[in-house]
């Protein structure tokens, strides 16, 4: 079972959540702050990171772009619906998913395990695929552009793995967040822009003019064609 | 009266009145004018013609009783001498009739002024009489003669006919003249009439501006004073109501901001500790087996009413951003049919005996796919809790004609609208409730439980079609089902990134 | 408005009743009657009093007169004028309309005349005559022999006297 840091300053909440996937199994760990958070994480070592924005101090947002400095640790935020703001900037600091509270356990739970689920291999390929500069390492999970390895969150990793897939066929951006990020409802489709942006800015050679992920105005993103 | 100032507009009666005044003033003016002038010339000619028929016959003689023939020789002297116009002179003696012309007898010398020279023989007197149209002028003079220290009338009375053609003329000119006088004058005096009446319309227009501009919302509207007459003070008062007014709006708007702002901030601080209640109720479901029957129950219906009241609390919120105008479109260009297929079916709803519907494939439209859930999830949930199965959901598009295009409409499309329906088999709606039906906790029937929904649904619905620009309507249909129809425009075909 | 445009009905009324030109009146008196010259002159004339059809008391001066030698006096007697009068209105002045109202008669006539007053002896009845008929008698005898009208007359007749009276009264 995963180990879950829940970073959360009201104690009602983060006994609330707690309680519940402890009955389920994880392995949970709280923090009260983002320092006492970030600590943890060093410390406890978790599988995945719950995260409340709104924290006193040192607030979720700034928590999630510490972590992902230096870690590809899976993150989600726990936000309020509305909070559309932090939201968007949640998503741009790294967080792979949000949640937004109250929620009940199970959803929670759907949530982490779509995080940490890895993407369904296609059988019959090569260990290592590669589109122009990129070298896609399906079953290491590694990516390398131009020899160099990439630093990807679980969730640019995923959307890449599963558009790298299927090269030049078009995904809808509702498509992609069924696929990847396992949101059964009509999820937020800013998941998937600020997931694209973030992978933009790491894998493409200009940002601004992509040519790995490329957007099809009214229909969603596709790879390549190189 | 009412309806006659109804029909004509305050300048023109301001016009009429002015010009009535202007009227009659000059009217009265020139009559009382004419009179006074009539009068002169009247008695002018009159006096004159008296005093000098008298002077004339003063210088005769006669015996008595007259001899005729020296009579009429007389007569015609006297006639010639006539002042101020030639005269026919008449003399009447016991039975004698003599006259300066050819009939002995005037046809215009009244049996009154005929008496009234026999009756009064010591005075002369006149009259005016019109004869075949003409007006004429009767003088009859008795004649007395000295007897010793008194005088005696001799039975004599001469008379003078006399045209009075001429002072008619210049009577007719005087009214001409007051006439061709007073009609320029009344086309000049409405020019101060229409100055006198823009001096006094132009407030009222610009009340009527200030009103209008009022009425659209612009609660600072002031309107400038300027004097101190009664349309001063009407605009005084105009501008302190207007003060009133956005004051008291003003309060309105602040105590209705609180109000929503009370409601925002009570539905966040509900939220953290229902968080993390609704975090544990499934402990309590699975443990509830475990306990005592009782606590049991009553564990149960803490973990059911708290996912309850977590939904509410969450409509509540949404409601919260529509009024604080935070909710946010999130478009994505989407294929609608699958978009409502995918709401159906996360929600289990596909058995066909309940759920009919008519999608057609390759409906394209540019929506937030969350809030469009939201509305076709919250109708047909309505639908399914009110009405009856089966529950129909139509989709079509409507190539809006160009002059029926929407207004809140983006660009292209050419007001092209999506249309969704979704109609139950279920009694309807009671026509009193149908007004009501997007009102905030309106229950539109009485047996309805709370526990149905949080009473918030379909006003989220209509903010949320709302916010894409469209209209929503409840109606009842032919075979008497509920009938919701979402009309949503298309807008361009642009991709945010 | 309503006070407003009846005003002006009523000036309206008022010009169109005022009418325009000239129009007819009444009968208006204007100033006294005119004197002629009767002839012949006061001293030669005799004044007799005859009634016009009308029934007024209408004067006719007498001509000249000539005594009995044919010679001019001046002066007509008074009785001359009484009996003139008696004698009726002359063949012109029945021809004006004029007439008396006094029985004819030829008998004597008698005449006093004082400072101011006169009396008359007529030869007929005088008791049963008219006002008119006495009027007659009076004024032609308080203008006869150069009176001036004013003095107070006495007729006497056959049946006997009346009371004195003024040609003017």
């Amino acid at each position: 079972m995963p180990r879950v840091l829940l970073i959360e300053d009201d104690p009602s909440v983060r006994e609330g959540i707690e309680l519940g996937l402890r009955r389920r199994g994880h392995d949970v760990r709280t923090a009260a702050t983002g320092e006492a958070g970030l600590t943890a994480i060093r410390e406890f070592g978790p599988d995945l990171l719950l995260l409340d924005l709104m924290l006193p101090g040192i607030n979720g947002v700034q928590v999630c772009r510490r972590v992902r400095e230096s870690s590809q640790l899976p993150i989600i935020m726990l936000t309020a619906r509305g909070d559309d703001f932090d939201v968007v900037v949640g998503l741009e600091a790294g967080a792979d998913d949000y949640i937004v509270k109250p929620a009940r356990t199970e959803v929670i739970e759907a949530r982490i395990r779509a995080v940490l689920r890895r993407i369904e291999e296609p059988g019959g390929r090569p260990a290592v695929e590669f589109h122009g500069d990129l070298a896609i390492d399906r079953a290491g999970l590694a990516v390398s552009k131009a020899g160099e390895r990439l630093a990807l969150a679980p969730s640019e990793l995923k959307l890449l793995l599963y558009l790298t897939a299927a090269p030049e066929q078009v995904f809808s951006r509702q498509q992609l967040l069924e696929q990847v990020w396992e949101h059964s409802y009509h999820g937020d489709a800013r998941l998937v822009d600020a997931c694209v942006r973030r992978l933009r800015h790491k894998i493409e050679d200009v940002a601004g003019s992509p040519r790995y992920i490329q957007t099809l105005r009214g229909f969603g993103y596709r790879f390549g064609p190189l | 009266m009412t309806r006659w100032r109804a029909r004509i507009g305050l300048r023109t009666r301001l016009v009429l009145a002015f010009l009535l005044v202007a009227a009659v003033s000059a009217g009265t003016t020139a009559t009382l004018t004419y009179r006074k002038a009539r009068t002169a010339i009247l008695e002018q000619a009159q006096d004159t013609a008296v005093s000098s028929f008298r002077d004339r016959v003063n210088d005769m003689g006669t015996p008595l009783p007259v001899e005729p023939k020296s009579l009429q020789e007389q007569l015609r002297l006297l006639a010639r001498q006539g002042k101020p116009h030639p005269w026919v002179v008449f003399a009447e003696y016991g039975s004698v009739r003599v006259s300066s012309g050819t009939s002995p007898v005037s046809t215009v010398i009244t049996p009154q002024l005929r008496r009234a020279a026999l009756a009064s023989p010591r005075s002369g007197s006149f009259q005016r009489v019109e004869k075949h149209g003409d007006p004429w002028l009767t003088v009859a003079v008795p004649t007395v003669f000295r007897a010793g220290k008194t005088v005696r009338p001799t039975g004599l009375v001469l008379y003078a006919v006399m045209p009075l053609t001429d002072e008619e003329a210049n009577v007719r000119a005087m009214v001409t003249a007051a006439r061709d006088g007073a009609l320029p004058g009344l086309a000049v005096a409405l020019v101060p009439a229409l100055l006198a009446a823009r001096s006094v319309l132009r407030p009222v227009r610009d009340l009527r501006k200030a009103s209008q501009s009022m009425g659209r919302g612009r609660l600072d509207t002031r309107i400038q004073v300027k004097g101190s007459d009664e349309l001063a003070d009407l605009a005084r008062t105009f501008n302190e109501s207007a003060v009133a007014l956005e004051r008291s709006v003003g309060e309105l708007q602040d105590a209705e901001a609180r109000a929503r702002r009370f409601a925002s901030d009570v539905s966040h601080e509900l939220r953290t500790p229902l968080a993390g209640m609704l975090a544990v109720t499934e402990v309590l479901d699975e443990d509830a087996a475990r306990l005592a029957p009782d606590t049991a129950a009553a564990v149960r219906l803490i973990s059911a009413e708290t996912g309850k009241l977590a939904v509410l609390v969450e409509d509540l919120m949404e409601i919260s951003r529509f009024d604080a105008g935070a909710a946010e479109l999130n478009t994505d260009e989407v294929d609608v049919a699958q978009t409502i297929r995918k709401t159906l079916s996360s929600r289990h709803w596909t058995d066909p005996d309940e759920i009919v519907t008519d999608l057609p494939d390759g409906i394209r439209a540019r929506l937030d796919p969350r809030r469009f859930d939201v509305v076709v999830a919250n109708l047909v949930g309505n639908a399914l809790r009110h009405g009856a199965a089966p529950v129909v959901i139509r989709l079509r598009l409507e190539p809006g004609t160009g002059a029926e295009s929407r207004t809140g409409s983006g660009s292209g499309g050419e007001g092209a609208r999506l249309v969704t329906e979704v109609a139950d088999s279920g009694p309807g709606i009671r026509p009193e409730a149908l007004p009501h039906i997007f009102d905030r906790f309106y229950k539109a029937d009485s047996a309805r439980t709370r526990s149905e929904g949080s009473g918030l649904g379909l006003a989220i619905t209509l903010e949320n079609v709302r916010l894409h620009g469209g209209t929503i309507r409840a109606a009842n249909g032919p075979q008497g089902g509920a009938v919701f129809t979402v009309e949503i425009p298309l807008t361009g075909r642009e991709v945010t990134e | 408005m309503k006070r407003l445009s009846r005003l002006g009905l009523a000036a309206v009324a008022a010009v169109s009743l005022t009418g325009c030109g000239v129009r007819q009146s009444d009968v208006i008196e204007a100033g006294g009657p005119a004197t002629v010259t009767v002839f012949p002159d006061a001293e030669q004339r005799v004044l007799l009093f005859f009634v016009s059809s009308e029934g007024r008391l209408t004067p006719v001066s007498g001509g000249v007169f000539m005594d009995r030698k044919g010679e001019y006096d001046g002066k007509v007697p008074g009785e001359v004028a009484l009996m003139m009068l008696l004698g009726g209105p002359s063949a012109t002045a029945r021809a004006a309309g004029l007439h008396t109202e006094l029985p004819r008669s030829a008998g004597h006539i008698g005449m006093k005349s004082g400072t101011d007053q006169v009396s008359v002896r007529v030869p007929i009845a005088v008791r049963g005559l008219g006002k008119t008929a006495v009027r007659q008698l009076v004024c032609t005898a308080a203008y006869a022999e150069g009176g001036d009208g004013t003095a107070e007359v006495t007729v006497a007749g056959d049946d006997g006297r009346l009371p004195a009276m003024h040609c003017d009264a």
